[in-house]
Protein backbone atom coordinates (compact mmCIF):
# COMPACT_ATOMS: atom_id res chain seq x y z
CA UNK A 1 0.00 0.00 0.00
CA UNK A 2 2.79 2.59 0.77
CA UNK A 3 4.48 1.62 -2.39
CA UNK A 4 1.51 2.34 -4.10
CA UNK A 5 0.76 5.68 -2.42
CA UNK A 6 4.43 6.56 -3.30
CA UNK A 7 3.88 5.77 -7.06
CA UNK A 8 0.95 7.36 -7.27
CA UNK A 9 2.44 10.88 -5.66
CA UNK A 10 5.37 10.62 -7.92
CA UNK A 11 2.96 10.36 -10.80
CA UNK A 12 1.42 13.33 -9.78
CA UNK A 13 4.43 15.74 -9.19
CA UNK A 14 5.24 14.99 -12.54
CA UNK A 15 1.60 15.28 -14.59
CA UNK A 16 1.42 18.39 -12.22
CA UNK A 17 4.78 19.88 -13.44
CA UNK A 18 4.07 18.55 -17.09
CA UNK A 19 0.60 20.72 -16.82
CA UNK A 20 2.36 23.63 -14.96
CA UNK A 21 4.78 23.99 -17.79
CA UNK A 22 1.79 23.53 -20.39
CA UNK A 23 -0.96 26.23 -20.26
CA UNK A 24 -2.25 28.23 -17.48
CA UNK A 25 -5.42 27.83 -16.03
CA UNK A 26 -8.27 29.53 -17.66
CA UNK A 27 -9.19 31.42 -14.21
CA UNK A 28 -6.45 33.15 -13.31
CA UNK A 29 -5.41 32.53 -9.33
CA UNK A 30 -4.92 35.16 -7.62
CA UNK A 31 -2.49 35.47 -4.80
CA UNK A 32 -4.49 35.50 -1.12
CA UNK A 33 -2.73 38.38 0.23
CA UNK A 34 -4.18 40.64 -3.06
CA UNK A 35 -7.55 39.64 -1.64
CA UNK A 36 -7.24 40.47 1.29
CA UNK A 37 -5.54 43.93 0.12
CA UNK A 38 -8.69 45.09 -1.99
CA UNK A 39 -11.29 44.45 0.47
CA UNK A 40 -9.21 46.79 3.57
CA UNK A 41 -8.25 49.14 -0.19
CA UNK A 42 -11.88 49.49 -0.87
CA UNK A 43 -12.60 49.40 3.45
CA UNK A 44 -10.29 52.14 3.56
CA UNK A 45 -12.12 54.14 0.38
CA UNK A 46 -15.61 53.73 1.60
CA UNK A 47 -14.98 55.02 5.00
CA UNK A 48 -11.65 57.51 4.94
CA UNK A 49 -11.71 58.54 1.26
CA UNK A 50 -9.60 57.35 -1.64
CA UNK A 51 -6.62 58.65 -0.35
CA UNK A 52 -6.00 57.15 3.00
CA UNK A 53 -4.11 54.37 3.22
CA UNK A 54 -5.10 50.67 3.09
CA UNK A 55 -2.87 50.23 6.23
CA UNK A 56 -4.96 52.08 8.61
CA UNK A 57 -8.30 50.35 8.86
CA UNK A 58 -5.65 47.11 9.06
CA UNK A 59 -3.76 48.06 11.63
CA UNK A 60 -6.97 49.49 13.81
CA UNK A 61 -8.28 46.37 12.98
CA UNK A 62 -5.27 44.14 14.20
CA UNK A 63 -4.49 45.97 17.34
CA UNK A 64 -8.01 45.47 18.39
CA UNK A 65 -7.63 41.90 18.19
CA UNK A 66 -3.67 42.17 19.62
CA UNK A 67 -5.54 43.93 22.50
CA UNK A 68 -8.27 41.41 23.43
CA UNK A 69 -5.81 38.38 22.41
CA UNK A 70 -3.36 39.71 25.51
CA UNK A 71 -6.67 40.31 27.41
CA UNK A 72 -8.11 36.74 27.58
CA UNK A 73 -4.14 35.01 27.02
CA UNK A 74 -3.63 37.34 30.15
CA UNK A 75 -6.48 36.00 32.35
CA UNK A 76 -7.19 32.69 31.23
CA UNK A 77 -3.68 31.89 30.68
CA UNK A 78 -4.78 30.09 27.74
CA UNK A 79 -3.03 30.04 24.50
CA UNK A 80 -6.17 28.72 22.49
CA UNK A 81 -8.15 31.50 24.02
CA UNK A 82 -5.43 33.87 23.79
CA UNK A 83 -6.03 32.83 19.63
CA UNK A 84 -9.64 33.33 20.01
CA UNK A 85 -9.37 36.41 21.65
CA UNK A 86 -7.53 38.22 18.54
CA UNK A 87 -9.67 36.55 16.11
CA UNK A 88 -12.51 37.72 17.98
CA UNK A 89 -10.86 41.49 18.28
CA UNK A 90 -10.39 41.47 14.78
CA UNK A 91 -13.85 40.79 14.26
CA UNK A 92 -15.45 43.03 16.45
CA UNK A 93 -13.38 45.61 15.19
CA UNK A 94 -14.22 44.78 11.53
CA UNK A 95 -17.92 45.33 12.43
CA UNK A 96 -17.79 48.06 13.68
CA UNK A 97 -16.11 49.77 10.64
CA UNK A 98 -18.46 47.84 8.38
CA UNK A 99 -21.79 49.43 10.59
CA UNK A 100 -19.99 53.26 10.02
CA UNK A 101 -19.58 52.11 6.53
CA UNK A 102 -23.78 51.11 6.34
CA UNK A 103 -24.66 54.17 8.18
CA UNK A 104 -22.82 56.57 5.44
CA UNK A 105 -24.21 54.00 2.43
CA UNK A 106 -27.81 54.91 4.00
CA UNK A 107 -26.59 58.78 3.77
CA UNK A 108 -25.49 58.37 0.08
CA UNK A 109 -28.61 56.28 -0.94
CA UNK A 110 -30.89 58.80 0.46
CA UNK A 111 -28.93 61.33 -1.24
CA UNK A 112 -28.85 59.85 -4.28
CA UNK A 113 -32.76 59.13 -4.61
CA UNK A 114 -33.43 62.77 -3.58
CA UNK A 115 -31.07 63.55 -6.66
CA UNK A 116 -33.48 61.52 -9.14
CA UNK A 117 -36.46 62.92 -7.74
CA UNK A 118 -35.34 66.67 -7.91
CA UNK A 119 -34.10 65.63 -11.31
CA UNK A 120 -37.76 64.38 -12.42
CA UNK A 121 -39.38 67.31 -10.98
CA UNK A 122 -37.20 69.78 -13.04
CA UNK A 123 -37.19 67.94 -16.50
CA UNK A 124 -41.42 67.36 -15.90
CA UNK A 125 -41.88 70.97 -15.37
CA UNK A 126 -39.97 71.59 -18.82
CA UNK A 127 -38.27 74.49 -20.26
CA UNK A 128 -35.00 72.98 -18.51
CA UNK A 129 -32.61 70.38 -19.88
CA UNK A 130 -30.49 68.17 -18.32
CA UNK A 131 -27.33 70.48 -18.08
CA UNK A 132 -29.35 73.18 -16.30
CA UNK A 133 -30.97 70.55 -14.20
CA UNK A 134 -27.26 69.10 -13.00
CA UNK A 135 -26.44 72.76 -12.33
CA UNK A 136 -29.51 73.24 -9.99
CA UNK A 137 -28.59 69.70 -8.57
CA UNK A 138 -25.12 71.96 -8.10
CA UNK A 139 -26.48 74.30 -6.49
CA UNK A 140 -29.54 73.28 -4.53
CA UNK A 141 -29.69 69.05 -4.38
CA UNK A 142 -28.59 67.00 -1.63
CA UNK A 143 -25.87 68.26 -0.02
CA UNK A 144 -24.02 64.78 0.04
CA UNK A 145 -23.40 64.99 -3.98
CA UNK A 146 -22.96 68.46 -4.33
CA UNK A 147 -19.86 68.53 -5.01
CA UNK A 148 -19.99 65.97 -7.61
CA UNK A 149 -22.65 67.48 -8.96
CA UNK A 150 -20.40 70.76 -8.89
CA UNK A 151 -17.66 69.04 -10.67
CA UNK A 152 -19.70 67.23 -13.28
CA UNK A 153 -21.12 71.19 -14.29
CA UNK A 154 -17.58 72.49 -14.69
CA UNK A 155 -16.47 69.40 -16.98
CA UNK A 156 -19.46 70.03 -19.00
CA UNK A 157 -18.57 73.54 -19.95
CA UNK A 158 -15.07 72.27 -20.56
CA UNK A 159 -16.34 69.34 -22.75
CA UNK A 160 -15.43 66.94 -20.46
CA UNK A 161 -18.57 65.50 -18.94
CA UNK A 162 -18.13 62.34 -19.60
CA UNK A 163 -14.76 61.68 -17.53
CA UNK A 164 -16.30 63.74 -14.71
CA UNK A 165 -19.09 60.66 -14.60
CA UNK A 166 -16.88 57.94 -14.68
CA UNK A 167 -15.13 59.67 -11.74
CA UNK A 168 -18.62 60.87 -9.77
CA UNK A 169 -19.54 56.94 -10.36
CA UNK A 170 -16.17 56.22 -8.57
CA UNK A 171 -16.81 58.57 -5.28
CA UNK A 172 -20.33 57.79 -5.31
CA UNK A 173 -20.60 53.78 -5.97
CA UNK A 174 -24.22 53.67 -5.81
CA UNK A 175 -25.92 51.42 -8.31
CA UNK A 176 -28.65 53.75 -8.62
CA UNK A 177 -25.86 56.65 -9.61
CA UNK A 178 -24.86 54.21 -12.33
CA UNK A 179 -28.01 53.98 -13.89
CA UNK A 180 -28.44 57.53 -13.72
CA UNK A 181 -25.46 58.54 -15.34
CA UNK A 182 -25.86 55.77 -17.83
CA UNK A 183 -29.43 57.31 -18.54
CA UNK A 184 -27.77 60.97 -19.05
CA UNK A 185 -24.95 59.59 -21.23
CA UNK A 186 -27.07 57.40 -23.46
CA UNK A 187 -29.90 60.00 -23.31
CA UNK A 188 -27.45 62.48 -25.04
CA UNK A 189 -26.83 61.36 -28.45
CA UNK A 190 -30.05 60.14 -29.28
CA UNK A 191 -32.57 62.29 -27.09
CA UNK A 192 -35.28 60.32 -24.83
CA UNK A 193 -37.86 61.00 -21.72
CA UNK A 194 -35.54 61.13 -18.89
CA UNK A 195 -38.49 62.05 -16.90
CA UNK A 196 -40.76 59.19 -17.06
CA UNK A 197 -37.33 57.20 -16.74
CA UNK A 198 -36.81 58.80 -13.50
CA UNK A 199 -40.40 58.27 -12.38
CA UNK A 200 -40.36 54.38 -12.87
CA UNK A 201 -36.74 54.39 -10.87
CA UNK A 202 -37.68 56.87 -8.22
CA UNK A 203 -40.67 54.31 -7.30
CA UNK A 204 -39.15 50.98 -7.75
CA UNK A 205 -35.76 52.03 -6.17
CA UNK A 206 -37.82 53.90 -3.09
CA UNK A 207 -39.41 50.25 -2.48
CA UNK A 208 -36.33 48.24 -2.79
CA UNK A 209 -34.44 50.73 -0.03
CA UNK A 210 -37.35 50.33 2.22
CA UNK A 211 -37.47 46.73 2.10
CA UNK A 212 -34.06 45.70 2.52
CA UNK A 213 -33.98 48.53 5.32
CA UNK A 214 -37.21 47.10 7.32
CA UNK A 215 -35.38 43.47 6.35
CA UNK A 216 -31.70 44.75 8.08
CA UNK A 217 -33.81 45.70 10.90
CA UNK A 218 -35.44 42.45 11.54
CA UNK A 219 -31.99 40.89 11.24
CA UNK A 220 -30.71 43.15 13.79
CA UNK A 221 -32.30 40.66 16.17
CA UNK A 222 -30.97 37.64 14.54
CA UNK A 223 -27.42 39.10 14.38
CA UNK A 224 -27.41 40.14 17.93
CA UNK A 225 -28.83 37.13 19.52
CA UNK A 226 -26.04 35.10 17.22
CA UNK A 227 -23.34 37.45 18.41
CA UNK A 228 -24.81 36.76 22.10
CA UNK A 229 -24.90 32.89 21.85
CA UNK A 230 -20.83 33.26 19.72
CA UNK A 231 -19.66 34.88 23.08
CA UNK A 232 -21.53 32.63 26.04
CA UNK A 233 -18.23 30.25 25.76
CA UNK A 234 -15.93 33.06 25.70
CA UNK A 235 -17.30 34.92 29.10
CA UNK A 236 -17.78 31.23 30.89
CA UNK A 237 -14.19 30.65 30.15
CA UNK A 238 -13.17 33.77 31.01
CA UNK A 239 -15.18 34.46 34.26
CA UNK A 240 -14.17 31.33 35.32
CA UNK A 241 -10.73 31.97 34.78
CA UNK A 242 -11.41 35.20 36.63
CA UNK A 243 -12.03 33.17 39.58
CA UNK A 244 -9.38 30.92 39.70
CA UNK A 245 -11.78 28.00 39.28
CA UNK A 246 -9.86 24.48 38.93
CA UNK A 247 -12.99 23.42 36.73
CA UNK A 248 -10.92 24.75 33.88
CA UNK A 249 -7.37 22.60 34.64
CA UNK A 250 -8.71 20.15 31.84
CA UNK A 251 -8.49 22.90 29.27
CA UNK A 252 -4.65 23.39 30.24
CA UNK A 253 -3.35 19.53 29.22
CA UNK A 254 -2.64 19.32 25.19
CA UNK A 255 -5.84 17.26 24.41
CA UNK A 256 -8.05 19.74 26.46
CA UNK A 257 -6.29 22.67 24.40
CA UNK A 258 -6.91 20.65 21.38
CA UNK A 259 -10.79 20.28 22.25
CA UNK A 260 -11.44 23.62 23.28
CA UNK A 261 -9.40 24.85 20.02
CA UNK A 262 -11.81 22.59 18.10
CA UNK A 263 -15.33 23.59 19.83
CA UNK A 264 -14.24 27.63 18.94
CA UNK A 265 -13.18 26.55 15.63
CA UNK A 266 -16.51 25.12 14.84
CA UNK A 267 -18.42 27.90 16.73
CA UNK A 268 -16.68 30.71 14.52
CA UNK A 269 -17.52 28.74 11.35
CA UNK A 270 -20.82 28.50 12.33
CA UNK A 271 -21.51 32.03 13.47
CA UNK A 272 -19.58 32.92 9.44
CA UNK A 273 -22.39 30.33 8.80
CA UNK A 274 -25.19 32.67 9.90
CA UNK A 275 -23.59 35.81 8.65
CA UNK A 276 -23.93 34.15 5.17
CA UNK A 277 -27.79 33.10 5.30
CA UNK A 278 -28.23 36.84 6.87
CA UNK A 279 -26.86 38.42 3.74
CA UNK A 280 -29.33 40.07 1.57
CA UNK A 281 -29.26 40.49 -2.41
CA UNK A 282 -27.30 44.00 -2.84
CA UNK A 283 -27.73 45.30 -6.10
CA UNK A 284 -24.38 45.11 -8.31
CA UNK A 285 -23.34 47.76 -9.83
CA UNK A 286 -23.57 48.94 -13.17
CA UNK A 287 -20.89 48.85 -15.56
CA UNK A 288 -20.98 52.62 -17.30
CA UNK A 289 -18.20 52.82 -20.53
CA UNK A 290 -17.43 56.27 -21.22
CA UNK A 291 -16.45 55.47 -24.78
CA UNK B 1 6.94 7.50 11.10
CA UNK B 2 6.30 5.92 7.86
CA UNK B 3 2.48 5.61 8.27
CA UNK B 4 2.71 9.41 8.77
CA UNK B 5 4.68 9.72 5.73
CA UNK B 6 2.16 7.56 3.86
CA UNK B 7 -0.91 9.66 5.04
CA UNK B 8 1.63 12.98 4.26
CA UNK B 9 2.29 10.67 -0.03
CA UNK B 10 -1.38 10.73 -0.01
CA UNK B 11 -2.09 14.11 0.56
CA UNK B 12 0.11 15.30 -1.92
CA UNK B 13 -0.85 13.07 -4.43
CA UNK B 14 -4.29 14.67 -4.00
CA UNK B 15 -3.25 18.00 -4.27
CA UNK B 16 -0.92 16.81 -7.23
CA UNK B 17 -3.92 15.69 -9.18
CA UNK B 18 -5.94 19.05 -8.51
CA UNK B 19 -3.19 21.16 -9.83
CA UNK B 20 -2.22 18.91 -12.68
CA UNK B 21 -6.41 18.54 -13.59
CA UNK B 22 -6.29 22.44 -13.08
CA UNK B 23 -3.94 23.39 -15.17
CA UNK B 24 -4.73 20.80 -17.65
CA UNK B 25 -8.79 21.41 -17.80
CA UNK B 26 -8.09 25.27 -18.18
CA UNK B 27 -6.10 27.32 -21.75
CA UNK B 28 -4.90 30.69 -21.21
CA UNK B 29 -7.94 33.00 -21.62
CA UNK B 30 -8.25 34.09 -25.15
CA UNK B 31 -9.36 37.36 -27.38
CA UNK B 32 -13.03 36.83 -28.32
CA UNK B 33 -12.21 36.42 -32.09
CA UNK B 34 -9.96 33.25 -31.61
CA UNK B 35 -12.26 31.79 -29.06
CA UNK B 36 -14.97 32.21 -31.95
CA UNK B 37 -12.66 30.49 -34.13
CA UNK B 38 -11.61 27.67 -32.24
CA UNK B 39 -15.37 26.77 -31.75
CA UNK B 40 -15.93 27.27 -35.43
CA UNK B 41 -12.98 24.60 -35.77
CA UNK B 42 -13.61 22.60 -33.07
CA UNK B 43 -17.64 21.92 -34.67
CA UNK B 44 -15.86 19.82 -37.87
CA UNK B 45 -13.53 17.55 -35.96
CA UNK B 46 -13.91 14.95 -34.01
CA UNK B 47 -13.32 14.20 -30.25
CA UNK B 48 -9.35 13.12 -30.25
CA UNK B 49 -10.40 10.58 -27.73
CA UNK B 50 -11.29 7.81 -28.50
CA UNK B 51 -13.57 6.69 -25.49
CA UNK B 52 -15.48 9.73 -26.26
CA UNK B 53 -16.57 9.22 -29.49
CA UNK B 54 -17.52 5.66 -28.73
CA UNK B 55 -19.98 7.50 -25.44
CA UNK B 56 -21.03 10.79 -27.65
CA UNK B 57 -22.92 7.36 -30.03
CA UNK B 58 -24.73 6.08 -27.14
CA UNK B 59 -28.42 7.35 -26.01
CA UNK B 60 -27.26 8.22 -21.99
CA UNK B 61 -23.96 9.59 -21.95
CA UNK B 62 -24.99 11.19 -25.00
CA UNK B 63 -27.68 13.21 -22.67
CA UNK B 64 -25.51 13.07 -19.55
CA UNK B 65 -22.88 15.15 -21.47
CA UNK B 66 -25.29 17.46 -23.27
CA UNK B 67 -26.81 18.01 -19.72
CA UNK B 68 -23.42 18.77 -18.81
CA UNK B 69 -22.71 21.23 -21.61
CA UNK B 70 -26.08 23.17 -21.04
CA UNK B 71 -24.83 23.47 -17.17
CA UNK B 72 -21.22 24.77 -18.19
CA UNK B 73 -22.55 27.20 -20.51
CA UNK B 74 -25.14 28.24 -18.18
CA UNK B 75 -22.48 28.69 -14.92
CA UNK B 76 -20.50 30.73 -17.84
CA UNK B 77 -17.40 27.82 -17.66
CA UNK B 78 -15.10 28.12 -20.66
CA UNK B 79 -14.39 24.20 -20.65
CA UNK B 80 -16.03 21.09 -22.17
CA UNK B 81 -18.08 18.54 -20.87
CA UNK B 82 -15.31 15.69 -21.65
CA UNK B 83 -13.04 18.18 -19.73
CA UNK B 84 -15.48 18.61 -16.67
CA UNK B 85 -15.64 14.80 -16.64
CA UNK B 86 -12.17 14.30 -16.69
CA UNK B 87 -11.55 16.99 -13.98
CA UNK B 88 -14.10 15.65 -12.10
CA UNK B 89 -13.41 12.26 -12.04
CA UNK B 90 -9.74 12.50 -11.07
CA UNK B 91 -9.88 15.17 -8.27
CA UNK B 92 -12.71 12.65 -6.76
CA UNK B 93 -9.82 9.50 -7.70
CA UNK B 94 -7.57 11.74 -5.35
CA UNK B 95 -9.67 12.76 -2.80
CA UNK B 96 -10.29 8.58 -2.28
CA UNK B 97 -6.48 8.35 -2.22
CA UNK B 98 -6.48 10.29 0.22
CA UNK B 99 -9.34 8.87 2.41
CA UNK B 100 -7.55 5.44 1.24
CA UNK B 101 -4.30 6.25 2.39
CA UNK B 102 -5.84 7.74 5.42
CA UNK B 103 -8.24 4.95 6.67
CA UNK B 104 -5.20 2.03 5.74
CA UNK B 105 -3.56 3.48 9.05
CA UNK B 106 -7.02 1.76 10.87
CA UNK B 107 -8.02 -1.22 8.70
CA UNK B 108 -9.29 -2.15 5.02
CA UNK B 109 -12.75 -1.08 5.99
CA UNK B 110 -12.00 2.42 7.50
CA UNK B 111 -10.09 2.86 3.98
CA UNK B 112 -12.74 1.64 1.98
CA UNK B 113 -15.36 4.09 3.69
CA UNK B 114 -12.95 6.99 4.11
CA UNK B 115 -12.46 6.07 -0.09
CA UNK B 116 -16.35 6.57 -0.71
CA UNK B 117 -16.81 9.33 1.13
CA UNK B 118 -13.99 10.78 -0.36
CA UNK B 119 -15.47 9.88 -3.80
CA UNK B 120 -18.57 10.75 -3.21
CA UNK B 121 -18.19 14.22 -1.23
CA UNK B 122 -16.14 15.68 -3.93
CA UNK B 123 -18.65 14.61 -7.20
CA UNK B 124 -21.47 16.22 -5.27
CA UNK B 125 -18.96 18.90 -3.62
CA UNK B 126 -18.17 19.53 -8.01
CA UNK B 127 -21.48 19.54 -9.37
CA UNK B 128 -23.05 21.55 -6.55
CA UNK B 129 -20.23 24.22 -7.19
CA UNK B 130 -21.16 24.43 -11.12
CA UNK B 131 -25.01 24.62 -9.86
CA UNK B 132 -24.37 27.25 -7.75
CA UNK B 133 -22.42 28.82 -10.67
CA UNK B 134 -25.10 28.65 -13.11
CA UNK B 135 -27.56 30.16 -10.61
CA UNK B 136 -25.49 33.24 -9.74
CA UNK B 137 -24.74 33.66 -13.05
CA UNK B 138 -27.86 33.61 -13.90
CA UNK B 139 -28.69 36.44 -10.94
CA UNK B 140 -26.08 38.73 -12.01
CA UNK B 141 -27.69 38.65 -15.44
CA UNK B 142 -30.99 39.14 -13.94
CA UNK B 143 -29.46 41.81 -11.91
CA UNK B 144 -27.91 43.43 -15.19
CA UNK B 145 -31.35 43.49 -17.59
CA UNK B 146 -33.36 45.15 -15.43
CA UNK B 147 -31.23 49.10 -15.57
CA UNK B 148 -30.66 47.30 -19.43
CA UNK B 149 -34.00 47.65 -20.08
CA UNK B 150 -34.82 50.77 -18.32
CA UNK B 151 -32.01 51.96 -20.43
CA UNK B 152 -34.04 50.93 -23.14
CA UNK B 153 -36.97 52.21 -22.56
CA UNK B 154 -35.55 55.28 -22.80
CA UNK B 155 -33.45 54.97 -25.92
CA UNK B 156 -36.99 53.58 -27.51
CA UNK B 157 -38.58 57.12 -25.92
CA UNK B 158 -36.40 59.31 -27.97
CA UNK B 159 -37.14 57.67 -31.61
CA UNK B 160 -34.87 55.12 -31.95
CA UNK B 161 -35.68 51.50 -33.13
CA UNK B 162 -35.29 48.54 -31.22
CA UNK B 163 -32.32 47.37 -32.43
CA UNK B 164 -30.72 50.73 -32.55
CA UNK B 165 -32.05 51.12 -28.56
CA UNK B 166 -30.14 47.58 -27.50
CA UNK B 167 -27.21 48.76 -29.39
CA UNK B 168 -26.89 52.29 -28.14
CA UNK B 169 -27.18 50.84 -24.19
CA UNK B 170 -25.20 47.70 -24.81
CA UNK B 171 -22.48 50.05 -26.47
CA UNK B 172 -22.76 52.36 -23.08
CA UNK B 173 -22.66 49.31 -21.05
CA UNK B 174 -20.04 46.40 -20.47
CA UNK B 175 -21.45 43.47 -18.12
CA UNK B 176 -22.08 39.79 -18.89
CA UNK B 177 -25.02 40.48 -20.26
CA UNK B 178 -24.58 43.69 -22.47
CA UNK B 179 -21.10 41.48 -24.06
CA UNK B 180 -24.01 38.53 -25.25
CA UNK B 181 -26.39 41.12 -26.10
CA UNK B 182 -23.62 42.90 -28.76
CA UNK B 183 -22.47 39.09 -29.46
CA UNK B 184 -26.29 38.22 -30.82
CA UNK B 185 -26.79 42.26 -32.57
CA UNK B 186 -23.09 41.58 -34.26
CA UNK B 187 -24.49 37.66 -35.04
CA UNK B 188 -27.89 38.64 -36.63
CA UNK B 189 -26.14 41.87 -39.09
CA UNK B 190 -23.45 39.25 -40.57
CA UNK B 191 -25.91 36.19 -41.17
CA UNK B 192 -29.11 36.03 -41.98
CA UNK B 193 -29.85 32.22 -40.94
CA UNK B 194 -31.35 33.78 -37.81
CA UNK B 195 -33.29 37.30 -36.90
CA UNK B 196 -31.84 38.70 -33.39
CA UNK B 197 -35.27 38.00 -31.93
CA UNK B 198 -34.72 34.28 -32.57
CA UNK B 199 -31.47 34.08 -31.35
CA UNK B 200 -32.93 36.27 -28.04
CA UNK B 201 -35.37 33.44 -27.52
CA UNK B 202 -32.44 30.62 -28.26
CA UNK B 203 -30.23 32.16 -25.87
CA UNK B 204 -33.11 33.12 -23.05
CA UNK B 205 -33.64 29.09 -23.43
CA UNK B 206 -29.68 28.17 -23.04
CA UNK B 207 -29.57 30.00 -20.18
CA UNK B 208 -32.91 28.94 -18.73
CA UNK B 209 -33.91 32.92 -18.06
CA UNK B 210 -37.50 34.06 -19.20
CA UNK B 211 -37.30 37.89 -18.90
CA UNK B 212 -35.26 37.59 -22.03
CA UNK B 213 -37.68 34.98 -23.79
CA UNK B 214 -40.27 38.14 -22.91
CA UNK B 215 -38.10 40.75 -24.37
CA UNK B 216 -37.72 38.20 -27.55
CA UNK B 217 -41.23 37.88 -28.04
CA UNK B 218 -41.97 41.66 -27.27
CA UNK B 219 -39.83 42.73 -29.89
CA UNK B 220 -40.99 39.80 -32.34
CA UNK B 221 -44.48 40.59 -31.80
CA UNK B 222 -43.69 44.66 -33.06
CA UNK B 223 -41.29 43.39 -36.11
CA UNK B 224 -44.54 41.27 -36.98
CA UNK B 225 -47.45 43.09 -36.25
CA UNK B 226 -46.24 46.64 -35.99
CA UNK B 227 -46.85 46.74 -32.23
CA UNK B 228 -44.75 49.46 -29.80
CA UNK B 229 -42.21 47.97 -27.74
CA UNK B 230 -41.71 50.86 -25.54
CA UNK B 231 -44.63 49.67 -23.30
CA UNK B 232 -43.70 46.41 -23.16
CA UNK B 233 -39.85 46.90 -22.28
CA UNK B 234 -41.01 49.45 -19.78
CA UNK B 235 -43.31 47.40 -17.82
CA UNK B 236 -40.95 44.31 -18.07
CA UNK B 237 -38.51 46.55 -16.57
CA UNK B 238 -41.22 47.66 -13.54
CA UNK B 239 -41.56 43.68 -13.23
CA UNK B 240 -38.02 43.19 -13.06
CA UNK B 241 -37.77 45.54 -10.18
CA UNK B 242 -40.65 43.87 -8.10
CA UNK B 243 -39.34 40.55 -8.80
CA UNK B 244 -35.95 42.06 -7.13
CA UNK B 245 -37.94 43.13 -4.26
CA UNK B 246 -39.74 40.40 -3.85
CA UNK B 247 -36.16 38.32 -3.51
CA UNK B 248 -35.23 40.81 -0.73
CA UNK B 249 -38.34 40.09 1.29
CA UNK B 250 -38.18 35.84 0.60
CA UNK B 251 -34.09 35.77 1.46
CA UNK B 252 -34.90 38.00 4.68
CA UNK B 253 -37.97 35.60 6.19
CA UNK B 254 -35.80 32.72 4.93
CA UNK B 255 -32.78 33.67 6.57
CA UNK B 256 -34.30 33.87 10.21
CA UNK B 257 -35.36 30.14 9.67
CA UNK B 258 -31.65 29.23 8.08
CA UNK B 259 -30.06 30.54 10.99
CA UNK B 260 -31.42 28.27 13.47
CA UNK B 261 -29.63 25.15 12.83
CA UNK B 262 -25.79 26.86 12.63
CA UNK B 263 -27.15 28.55 16.10
CA UNK B 264 -28.34 25.32 16.91
CA UNK B 265 -25.92 22.50 15.87
CA UNK B 266 -22.99 24.50 15.24
CA UNK B 267 -22.17 27.19 18.48
CA UNK B 268 -24.92 26.03 21.43
CA UNK B 269 -23.77 21.96 20.54
CA UNK B 270 -20.45 23.05 21.11
CA UNK B 271 -20.45 25.29 23.95
CA UNK B 272 -22.24 22.31 25.81
CA UNK B 273 -19.09 20.22 25.31
CA UNK B 274 -16.77 23.09 26.10
CA UNK B 275 -19.31 23.19 29.54
CA UNK B 276 -18.73 19.54 30.35
CA UNK B 277 -15.28 18.78 28.69
CA UNK B 278 -13.70 19.18 32.11
CA UNK B 279 -16.25 17.38 33.95
CA UNK B 280 -16.19 14.15 31.99
CA UNK B 281 -12.29 13.96 31.86
CA UNK B 282 -12.54 14.00 35.37
CA UNK B 283 -15.36 11.30 35.36
CA UNK B 284 -13.17 9.48 32.70
CA UNK B 285 -9.64 9.37 34.92
CA UNK B 286 -11.52 8.63 38.13
CA UNK B 287 -12.98 5.30 36.23
CA UNK B 288 -9.58 4.55 34.92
Amino acid sequence: MPEGLALLAGACVAVALLALAGPPPAVPLRHPLTGVRDREVALAAALWGPRVDWRLPAALQLAAGAALGLVTGGVTGLPVLAAGGTVLGVALARSSLRVAIRARVRVRQDAVLEAVRTLRGLLESGGIGVQQALAVLAERGPAALRAEFGALVAAGAAGRQADAWARARAQVGDPLFDLLSAAVLVQRPGGGALGPLFADLEDSVAAIHEVTREAEALQLQARSAAAVIVLLPVVFLLALSALRSPYLDAYHRPAGALFLAGALGVIGLSYLWMLRWLRLPAEPRLAVTDG
Amino acid sequence: MADGMVVVAAAAAGACVAVALAGLAGGAPVPEAVAWLQRRNAAGTQPRLEVVSVLRGQTVPRGALERVEVLLDRAGRPETPEQFLALLAAASVGVAAVGAGAGALRDPATALALAMLGLGGTVFGMLQRLFHGARARRARLLAELAPTLELMSLELSGGNSPHGAIAAVTARTDGELSRELRRLLAAASVSSAASFETRLAALATRLDFPPLAALAAVMATSRDYGSGVGHGVRALAVDLRRAQRRVVIATSRRALTRVLLPAGVGVLLPFMAILLFPAVTTLAESFR
